[in-house]
């Protein structure tokens, strides 16, 4: 009750100062060290805050790459990560020798204020995205920039972004290499669950978190699915909560720790450029990822370039498909993408 | 939070909880003294936008150089004219402290209205102002690390780009990048001739990060 209440007072006080930006954002500083206290009487004084965007799984993964050479080379032991649900909290549990501290908040919007605050006051507070921050808050280069004038320039990519700018690290250093679960039980259960055939079996990822809305259409897939299931492929979708799965798939939520071990088991992989493919980067299993040629967070056409996974250094094996602007080449790579489960 | 996480965190005890309330004070004597120093930062930005309201300051470019820094300076000055170009200005207000700047500007851009001398502090306040909320599309701030979490050094070679590219899209937000000529200058000022030297100094780092790009 007391916290709704005072959950209910700051949201009246910061809707009242609305009109007087100033004045609103000194209360949104204050706001943010209301968090702030609330981070640091729960983990101690010596507590680290990190954390990057909260819906980019991808995002995830790359600063569980890095957060543990960063962490060492900082003299940081107490390192909380702010992840968005239990989810994310997954990604970071794939790097178990990592010595951070994985924290939901009860509102994930409330951290938008204590990234106002880090700003301000300069805390221990580190924004590990240095591609992308919301120009209200961040006066960093990439945001005053155009946008997404710096994405894909001269070749600059997303994890060059996270590397040099987000943790200060030299482009070498080898990272922190995820640890999967191996379990063959675990991955039998998941093949028998949808009753699907081992080395004969193709997982579609048609979903994307940074580029909803600018999926293929429909028919692309439908004629993906029918010709290999015309050459005997099982055909599974990958889709959590209200994402529905394509016509004539079977759905299958694969868990992250078991995705690589399954990818290498079934097959194959067919996936819009997600989060997801930079976890199943490291997999054995042909991949093909597709990317649109509109673009959210990045200038249109810029996708290969920016977000590419071979171009990124994750992988080399990957097939890339770039689409072009309206679909029009949706038949090429249609038949690019067939040629490969022949 | 969920349980599972409330069983890994330890209750702090009694010395870590007034380490932390210790701490605590600290920030929030931080956070006050910024919000003033940002409310100064508002009123220099006041007083100093009505001292030049007789020179079309509605269509003026107010360039804050808050380092002695010679290289964003440099870079700040010769890509002048193409900002204002691009962002339709008509005139730039230049406020700094370093006095070559003061010394040279002339040699870069007859757009410029006046060089102002604005010491470190008052920049500082400014600067404190602008991390508060974007308060002004006229004003810029150049340099590549300043106000905190600019970051712009970090990506200087990466993929080969150099601190002029980053300096041109990042802080002016001018694209695309065009590189833009270095004036020439034939007087005897030890001073000045060393601070153009910035512009070989930016020309052998472009040709550098060319090779590298070329040979990665």
């Amino acid at each position: 009750m007391k916290k709704r209440l005072k959950a209910i007072l700051k949201r009246i006080a910061v809707k009242s100062v609305e009109p007087f930006p100033s004045l609103r954002n000194a209360v949104v500083e204050l706001a943010g060290y209301i968090e702030y206290a609330t981070l640091k009487r729960k983990f101690g004084v010596n507590c680290v805050i990190g954390a990057c965007a909260w819906e980019g799984t991808g995002d995830y993964y790359i600063c569980g790459m890095y957060a543990n050479i960063w962490t060492n080379i900082n003299y940081v032991n107490n390192l909380c990560f702010i992840c968005k649900d239990k989810a994310k909290e997954n990604i970071m549990a794939l790097f178990p020798s990592m010595q951070v501290r994985t924290y939901i908040p009860e509102r994930i919007n409330n951290m938008y204020y204590l990234r106002f605050l880090a700003k301000f006051c300069g805390i221990d507070f580190h924004w590990f995205q240095y591609n992308s921050d919301d120009p209200k808050i961040a006066r960093g280069v990439m945001q005053q920039a155009p946008p997404g004038a710096l994405s894909g320039y001269k070749g600059f990519e997303i994890l060059d972004s996270f590397i040099y700018g987000g943790f200060s690290l030299p482009r070498d250093i080898t990272p922190e290499i995820p640890q999967f679960d191996y379990d063959l039980n675990k991955i039998d259960a998941l093949f028998a669950q949808v009753s699907a055939v081992q080395g004969k079996t193709v997982l579609i990822a048609p979903y994307s978190a940074s580029l909803r809305g600018l999926e293929p259409p429909q028919e692309f897939w439908i004629q993906i699915v029918g010709t290999l299931q015309s050459r005997g492929y099982s055909m599974l979708t990958n889709c959590a909560g209200k994402e529905q799965p394509l016509p004539n798939t079977k759905p299958l939520l694969v868990p992250y720790a078991l995705s690589v071990p399954f990818l290498n088991a079934a097959g194959g992989f067919i996936g819009i450029r997600s989060g997801l493919c930079d976890i199943i980067s490291t997999t054995t299993a042909k991949k093909i990822i597709l990317y649109p040629y509109e673009a959210i967070y990045w200038p249109d056409g810029m996708s290969l370039a920016f977000t590419g996974l071979n171009h990124m250094g994750l992988c080399d094996d990957a097939v890339e498909l770039e689409f072009a602007p309206m679909w029009a080449n949706m038949d090429e790579i249609t038949k690019k993408v067939l040629e490969q489960f022949e | 939070m969920n349980d599972e996480q409330e069983k890994q965190v330890p209750p702090l005890t009694k010395e870590q909880k007034r380490a932390v309330e210790e701490h605590l004070r600290q920030v929030r004597k931080q956070l006050r003294r910024n919000l003033w120093k940002a409310y100064r930062g508002w009123w220099y930005w006041r007083t100093t936008l009505k001292k030049y309201r007789k020179t079309d300051i509605k269509n003026t470019a107010v360039i804050l150089m808050p380092e002695a820094h010679d290289r964003d300076n440099y870079f700040a000055l010769r890509y002048i004219d193409q900002m204002l170009r691009q962002h339709k200005f008509r005139k730039a207000l230049i406020l700094t402290h370093s006095g070559t700047v003061k010394k040279s500007a002339e040699l870069f851009s007859n757009a410029i209205t006046a060089v102002v001398d604005c010491p470190r502090k008052k920049a500082e306040e400014l600067m404190q102002f602008y991390c508060l909320y974007n308060f002004d599309k006229r004003f810029f701030c150049a340099s590549l690390d300043e106000p905190y979490g600019r970051n712009g050094s970090r990506i200087i070679g990466a993929r080969g780009i150099t601190a002029e590219e980053i300096f041109v899209i990042g802080v002016y937000r001018t694209y695309p990048y065009e590189q833009m000529p270095p004036p020439k200058y034939e007087g005897d000022d030890t001073k000045v001739a060393e601070f153009l030297k910035q512009g070989d100094i930016a020309i052998e780092e472009a040709a550098k990060s060319y090779t590298q790009e070329n040979s990665s």
